[in-house]
C-alpha cells in the first residue's frame, strides 16, 4: 500500500487548512453559495436532500484496517453511524455538518486519506480492478499507475475547471475487465505485445448518464512510459474544445462522439507530439519508488488450495459451501483465496456499512488478510489475501456481523444508487426496490440456480447505479409525481461491453419487482442448460421473449415506436422533472 | 484601478480600450484581438506599452504571431468555472515562449489564484468587491506541487529525491 | 415559482439541516410549523428575503403543498421524503 512521504502528507494537511478557511469565509458571508459550491465539491461535499454529504476518496479502492477504523470513527462521531460504498470505490457519509468537515479532513489526513477531487469538474479518484495485485489473470498490477495518476491529477492547475467531471479507470487483467474501463472518460488496459513489452490500450469517451456510450480506442498500444504526456494531451484537447454551453453535453464522450474518434485522436496526437518525451513523463526511478509500496507482503509458502476450495464449496455446511462457491475467487499465490464480502444483506441498503461493521471488518482484516481491504465498484468489499484454510473460521466470524451473505455476482448483489431517499437529483427511490428484490429472491439455492446475472438500478438518468450496464437495468423515473421504473436488459460492463435496451413502458412501483421476477422466470424456461448464463441466453434469443414475459397483458405487434427506440437506446427518455 | 501583480497590490497602468475609442498618442493600452489584428501597424508604432485582451474561447494560436508586439496579454475568465484560460496560459508560456505580463480578468476569485499562477499568470484583476489583501494569501495555499506547469517545468519527482 | 399554496424551504448553511420558514419569520426543521403561503407576491417576498441570508441558508425555494387537518403536506414525493427522512430504515448494528 502506498505510504505518504512528508510531501504527500503536507499537501493533504494544507488542503484541509485551505478548506477550513473557505468554510469560514462562506459562513462569514464573504463568498456566495454559487462561488462556494465548486470549492466544496472539489472537497467531496455535496448538499443532498436532507443534509450535506461527504464523499471520501479511497484511491483505487484500497483500504487498510487503520483507515477503515478511522472511517468507523467518522461515521460514529460526525454522522448517523454508517457509511455508503459508492460505485467508484469511494465511501460517502450522508449526514455531515459543513462546520465539521474541516475537522473530518484533519482526521482523514492523519491516516493518509482525503476527499480531494471526489466531486467537481476535475479529475476524480482513479479506479482499478478490485482484484488488483492478487488476480491470477492479471499481467501487471495497475495500482502503481493509479497512484502515479493520482499524484499527477491532484491539484493539477490546468485541469481543475474542466467542462465537466473526468473519471479514469485502469485494469491489468486483459481477459476480464472488472473496472468497466469502456465506460469511463478514459479507460486504460495494460496489455503485453508479442515482444513482451507492456503498453496501454487507451479508451476514451465512454460513459453512462443521459447519453450512454461505449468508449472508443484511440491508442492501441501506448508505451507505458508515455502515459502522463498522453493523458495530458487528452485533457488539454478536452479542456479547450469540450462544450461549456450545456452541462448535459459537456462530458468528453460528447466531444469524441461529435468529432468522431479518428478526428479526436488526430487532435490528441497533434498535441501529444509536442509534449511527449518531455520532463512531464515519469522516470523509471519514480515508477520504481511507487511500485515498491505495492510489493506484496509476505505470503507463506503453501501448497495449492484449489482442490480444498472446491471441497469447501461442496461440504456439509451448506451455508458455508454456498458462500465459498459464490464469494471466493482463486488467488495468484498458492494457498490463498480472494474473498468478497457482499455488502448486500437482505433488507439492507446495498453498500451501506455500520460503524460496528467497519470496526469488526478492520479487526478481521488484521487477523485474516494482513490488514488489507478493497472497495469494489459493485459496492462490496474484498479481503484480498485470506489463507484458504482460514475460510471456515472467517465465515463463522462474518455470520453474526450480517456480512456473510452468499450472493456475490448473483441477482441480489444489486448495484444501487442512493436514489430519492437521499439524493437531490433523483426522480424516484431505488433502495426500497433493491430491498424488495432481495427479499423476493432471498434463497441462495434459487439464486444459484439463476446463476450469474447483474442487476443495476438508478433513481434518475444520471445513472449512478449504472443501470445501462446491468444485465438487468432498472431506472426510476417520475411520471406526474408518481415513481415509475423502466426495465432494460442486455447491458454488460466488461470486455463484452454493451448498453442495455429498454424493454417497454415503465412499471409502477408496485409492479416492478413482479416484472423482474417474470423476466427471470422466462430465462429459466428458455435457457439451453443451467450453464447458459442470463446474458448469453438473452443474446441468443433477443429481447422479444422477455418483453412478452414482462408485459403479459400487452397485445402483440403494438408499440413499434417503442421497440424502435429501444433498439437504438442511446438516449433514455427524459423524465418530467429534474433536480438542480 | 488596483490589481495584483507579482504578488503585490499595484495600480493598473493600462487603459483598456473598446473597439470604438481612438488609440491615444501615448500611454499603456490594451485592445481586443480583432483590433490588434486590424490596427497592427498603428499599434506597432505606439509609444506606450501594448496589450491584448482575449476572450475565453480565443486560442493561443490566434495571438501567437503578435507576441513580439505585446507587453501584456489579458485572458478573460467570464465565469470562474470556465477553465479554458488555464490551458491558454500554459500554452502561451510553455509552447510560445511568451515572457511578458499575463493577466487574468473577469470572474477572478481568490481560490483560483494558486492554479492561475501555476499556469503562468502574473497579474490578476479581482472580481468586483473582493479583498485584494486577503487574495494575496492564496498564493501560499500549497507549499509543493506534484506536476509540472508553467511555473515549474519539472514534476516533483525530477526536482526532489523522494 | 411554485404553484400555490406553497411553503418556503432551504438548508441551513452551517449544518445542512432542512428548514422551513414559519409565519413569524423563523426557520423551523418541522414542516408542520411552516408558513403556508397563499399568494404569489408574499411568496416572492419571502424567497427574496431568504436569498439575502446566504450565510445562514442555501438556495431557498418554494414547493407546493396541500393543507390537511391544518398541516401542510407536500405534493411531491421528493418533498415528502425530504421532510420525513429516508423511506428505508437507516442501517443499524445487527
Amino acid at each position: 500500500m502506498y505510504q505518504y512521504d512528508e510531501i504527500d502528507q503536507r499537501l493533504v494537511e494544507e488542503r484541509a487548512a485551505q478548506f477550513r478557511g473557505q468554510v469560514a469565509r462562506r459562513l462569514a458571508g464573504e463568498i456566495t453559495e454559487d462561488e462556494f459550491k465548486p470549492l466544496r465539491l472539489q472537497n467531496g461535499v455535496y448538499m443532498q436532500l436532507h443534509a450535506y454529504m461527504l464523499r471520501i476518496a479511497i484511491p483505487y479502492g484500497f483500504l487498510t484496517s487503520r483507515r477503515l477504523r478511522r472511517l468507523a470513527h467518522i461515521a460514529r462521531t460526525y454522522d448517523k453511524g454508517y457509511g455508503h460504498l459508492s460505485t467508484r470505490q469511494n465511501i460517502q457519509f450522508n449526514w455531515i455538518k459543513l462546520v465539521d468537515v474541516p475537522d473530518i479532513l484533519d482526521e482523514l489526513a492523519d491516516v493518509q486519506m482525503h476527499s480531494i477531487q471526489t466531486s467537481g469538474n476535475c479529475i476524480r479518484n482513479t479506479t482499478a480492478d478490485a482484484y488488483a495485485g492478487v488476480a491470477r489473470d492479471e499481467i501487471e498490477d495497475p495500482r502503481p499507475w493509479c497512484e502515479l495518476i493520482r499524484q499527477w491529477s491532484t491539484f493539477h492547475p490546468e485541469f481543475a475547471f474542466l467542462p465537466r467531471k473526468f473519471k479514469i479507470a485502469v485494469t491489468g487483467a486483459p481477459d476480464e475487465d472488472r473496472a468497466a474501463v469502456r465506460f469511463h472518460d478514459i479507460g486504460l488496459r495494460i496489455l503485453e505485445n508479442a515482444e513482451g513489452q507492456r503498453g496501454f490500450e487507451v479508451i476514451v469517451g465512454g460513459g453512462l448518464g443521459r447519453t450512454p456510450l461505449v468508449g472508443e480506442v484511440i491508442h492501441e498500444f501506448l508505451p507505458q512510459a508515455s502515459l502522463i504526456s498522453y493523458l495530458e494531451a487528452i485533457l488539454r484537447v478536452y479542456n479547450l474544445f469540450g462544450r461549456r454551453d450545456n452541462k448535459f453535453k459537456a462530458r468528453i464522450k460528447i466531444l469524441v462522439d461529435a468529432l468522431g474518434a479518428a478526428e479526436f485522436k488526430r487532435l490528441v496526437d497533434e498535441e501529444w507530439a509536442l509534449i511527449k518525451d518531455s520532463a512531464i513523463d515519469v522516470t523509471e526511478e519514480e515508477l520504481e519508488r511507487i511500485r515498491r509500496y505495492f510489493i506484496p507482503a509476505a505470503y507463506e509458502e503453501l501448497p495449492s488450495s484449489d482442490a480444498r476450495l472446491a471441497s469447501f464449496s461442496l461440504g456439509k455446511d451448506r451455508a458455508f459451501g454456498q458462500w465459498v462457491r459464490n464469494n471466493t475467487r482463486h488467488h495468484k499465490v498458492p494457498g490463498y483465496t480472494i474473498v468478497t464480502i457482499a455488502v448486500k444483506a437482505p433488507g439492507q441498503p446495498p453498500g451501506d456499512l455500520t460503524h460496528e461493521q467497519m470496526d469488526a471488518l478492520a479487526d478481521l482484516s488484521e487477523r485474516y488478510t494482513q490488514g488489507r481491504l478493497v472497495v469494489t465498484h459493485a459496492q462490496n468489499l474484498v479481503l484480498p489475501d485470506v489463507k484458504t484454510e482460514d475460510l471456515p473460521a472467517l465465515h463463522a466470524e462474518l455470520l453474526p456481523l450480517g456480512l456473510a451473505t452468499a450472493n456475490a455476482g448473483k441477482l441480489t448483489d444489486i448495484i444501487c444508487c442512493p436514489g430519492l431517499d437521499y439524493c437531490t437529483l433523483a426522480n424516484a427511490t431505488s433502495i426500497p426496490i433493491a430491498e424488495a428484490i432481495s427479499a423476493r429472491f432471498d434463497d441462495v439455492d434459487y439464486l444459484n440456480d439463476i446463476g450469474d446475472v447483474s442487476l443495476k438500478m438508478s433513481g434518475c438518468i444520471n445513472a449512478c447505479g449504472h443501470h445501462h450496464i446491468g444485465n438487468i437495468g432498472v431506472l426510476g423515473i417520475d411520471k406526474r409525481g408518481e415513481e415509475f421504473y423502466q426495465l432494460m436488459l442486455g447491458g454488460a460492463p466488461g470486455n463484452d461491453a454493451a448498453i442495455g435496451k429498454i424493454l417497454g413502458p415503465a412499471f409502477a412501483k408496485h409492479e416492478i419487482v413482479d416484472a423482474v421476477d417474470r423476466v427471470i422466470q422466462r430465462y429459466l424456461t428458455l435457457r439451453e442448460s443451467p450453464d447458459e448464463p442470463f446474458i448469453d441466453a438473452l443474446r441468443r434469443v433477443g429481447l422479444e421473449p422477455f418483453k412478452e414475459a414482462a408485459y403479459p397483458d400487452a397485445k402483440k405487434d403494438k408499440r413499434p415506436a417503442a421497440s424502435a427506440r429501444a433498439a437504438s437506446a442511446t438516449t433514455v427518455a427524459a423524465p418530467e422533472t429534474q433536480g438542480t | 484601478m488596483l490589481i495584483i501583480q507579482d504578488r503585490a497590490i499595484v495600480d493598473d497602468s493600462f487603459t483598456h480600450l473598446d473597439d470604438d475609442t481612438p488609440i491615444p498618442s501615448a500611454g499603456d493600452v490594451t485592445v481586443t484581438l480583432s483590433r490588434l489584428q486590424s490596427e497592427r501597424e498603428r499599434l506597432a508604432q505606439h509609444t506606450g506599452r501594448v496589450g491584448v485582451r482575449l476572450k475565453s474561447d480565443q486560442l493561443p494560436t490566434d495571438v501567437a504571431a503578435e507576441l513580439p508586439l505585446l507587453d501584456l496579454i489579458m485572458v478573460e475568465f467570464p465565469k470562474f468555472t470556465d477553465g479554458r484560460g488555464y490551458t491558454t496560459g500554459r500554452l502561451l508560456r510553455d509552447r510560445y515562449g511568451y515572457q511578458g505580463e499575463l493577466r487574468a480578468f473577469g470572474h477572478v476569485l481568490r481560490d483560483q489564484l494558486f492554479y492561475m499562477a501555476r499556469c503562468g499568470y502574473t497579474s490578476f484583476v479581482m472580481a468586483p468587491g473582493r479583498s485584494l489583501e486577503s487574495a494575496l494569501e492564496a498564493f501560499n495555499d500549497f507549499s509543493q506541487s506534484y506536476q509540472a506547469a508553467a511555473d515549474e517545468r519539472r514534476p516533483l519527482f525530477r526536482r526532489i529525491a523522494r | 415559482m411554485a404553484a400555490l399554496p406553497a411553503v418556503v424551504t432551504a438548508n441551513e448553511t452551517e449544518t445542512g439541516t432542512v428548514v422551513y420558514r414559519t409565519p413569524d419569520g423563523r426557520l423551523s426543521p418541522n414542516l408542520s410549523e411552516a408558513w403556508v403561503v397563499e399568494d404569489a407576491e408574499r411568496l416572492e417576498a419571502a424567497l427574496a428575503e431568504l436569498q439575502t441570508q446566504q450565510a445562514i441558508v442555501c438556495d431557498p425555494y418554494a414547493f407546493p403543498v396541500k393543507v390537511e387537518a391544518g398541516v401542510p403536506m407536500p405534493l411531491s414525493t421528493r418533498e415528502r421524503i425530504r421532510s420525513q427522512g429516508p423511506t428505508v430504515a437507516l442501517p443499524r448494528a445487527s
